[in-house]
């Protein structure tokens, strides 16, 4: 076997190793000078471990996830330093289709079956309108914690921040549906201009929320410290 | 009930111990020689501490930085990528002194103790020098 076959498994080890370690500061909200400073650090060592004929992998150990968090701390970075702002923009961006299937099913489901079979029962005329709009919100807040759970996975604080995304999420749904019950009720008609109410109406209190929810989560969280 | 502890496995107790000293060792080795953070691995590794991987030097390393205690240069290498030496700050060379002067009285006074109570032996005191004419 050549010198170059040989050496190219432990290439590939030293890598992976990278890419895993790089992919954990990612998740940690690193700054990106940061980020590239210490897995610059770890590829100049890692080769140095190859060239003496070690495997990379053994150099980090097989917990790299408890490795970057170490070296993260110890070294006093700053984690999390867009955490509030990256939450509010994709969560707000992953709301959408969240709010849009809710107000489809709501509109198209819903509101038809409470004013067929519920409102006339109840005697209460408008309780489909009311049904709609209760199922847009709940709807849109069961769409919109899955994803912000995902965009928080195996970031320091997220177990904090899920524990008050729920209730933020849910006044932002709450403020979302009065505000545009009262632009319906209050226009003459629909116009542009109602339509980027509405929307404001429903962007705003959801970005409010998702960054008042990270920046509750950060600030609660003991998880920036190594579990040692 | 008397409650039976199971006890640590001699690995993790002398990782335990050795955790308190690693920070001083790594100064000591670098007022020697100012290197990278692979190659305190192999001169930990020389020195008979086999144990100390680099996980645990390198995040160690970075905090010894933001204390101050190292400052970092690039130099350029033959062998691969410009490497990252560590050099001792002079707050570095200072704490290193009193670090060192910390763990002398502290293995001292336990290793006294452990004498003192017959754990390890007492050494004999050493014969004085005879004086030939």
């Amino acid at each position: 076997m050549s010198t170059l076959e040989r050496r190219r498994p432990q290439t590939a080890s030293t890598d992976a190793v990278l890419r895993r370690v790089d992919r954990r500061l990612r998740r940690l909200d690193l700054r990106r000078v940061d980020r590239l400073a210490i897995t610059a650090d770890l590829h100049a060592d890692l080769l140095a471990a190859e060239a003496d004929g070690r495997d990379p992998a053994d150099l980090i150990g097989p917990d790299v996830d408890r490795f970057a968090l170490r070296t993260v701390v110890e070294g006093d970075y700053v984690i999390g330093y867009r955490g509030p702002a990256r939450l509010a923009l994709l969560g707000t961006l992953a709301a959408v289709p969240a709010v849009v299937v809710a107000h489809l099913v709501a509109l198209g489901v819903i509101q038809p079956l409470f004013t067929a079979f519920v409102s006339p029962f109840l005697n209460l005329p408008h309780f489909g309108d009311e049904a709609a709009w209760l199922a847009t919100g709940v709807i849109s807040l069961l769409g919109a914690l899955p994803v912000v759970g995902l965009l928080l996975h195996g970031r320091p604080g997220a177990r904090s921040t899920m524990k008050v995304a729920p209730i933020a999420l849910a006044l932002a749904a709450a403020v979302a549906v009065s505000g545009n019950r009262a632009v319906l009720e209050g226009a003459s008609e629909i116009s542009p201009l109602s339509v980027v109410i509405q929307v404001l109406c429903g962007v705003v209190p959801l970005a409010v929320a998702l960054l008042v929810a990270r920046w509750w989560g950060l600030r609660q969280s003991g998880e920036t410290a190594p579990v040692v | 009930m008397a409650t039976v502890r199971r006890m640590a496995p001699d690995l993790d107790r002398r990782t335990q111990l050795l955790r308190g000293a690693l920070d001083t060792c790594l100064l000591a080795l670098l007022a020697r020689t100012p290197t990278h953070a692979y190659d305190l691995v192999v001169q930990l590794e020389k020195h008979g501490l086999p144990d100390i991987s680099y996980g645990t030097v390198y995040p160690l390393m970075t905090r010894l930085r933001s204390q101050g205690l190292v400052r970092d240069e690039t130099r350029p290498s033959d062998s691969g990528p410009p490497r990252k030496v560590f050099h001792l700050t002079d707050e570095g060379h200072r704490t290193l002194h009193a670090w060192s002067e910390q763990w002398i009285q502290t293995t001292t006074t336990i290793t006294a103790l452990l004498r003192t109570a017959g754990a390890v032996p007492v050494l004999e005191p050493e014969e004085p020098a005879r004086v030939h004419a």
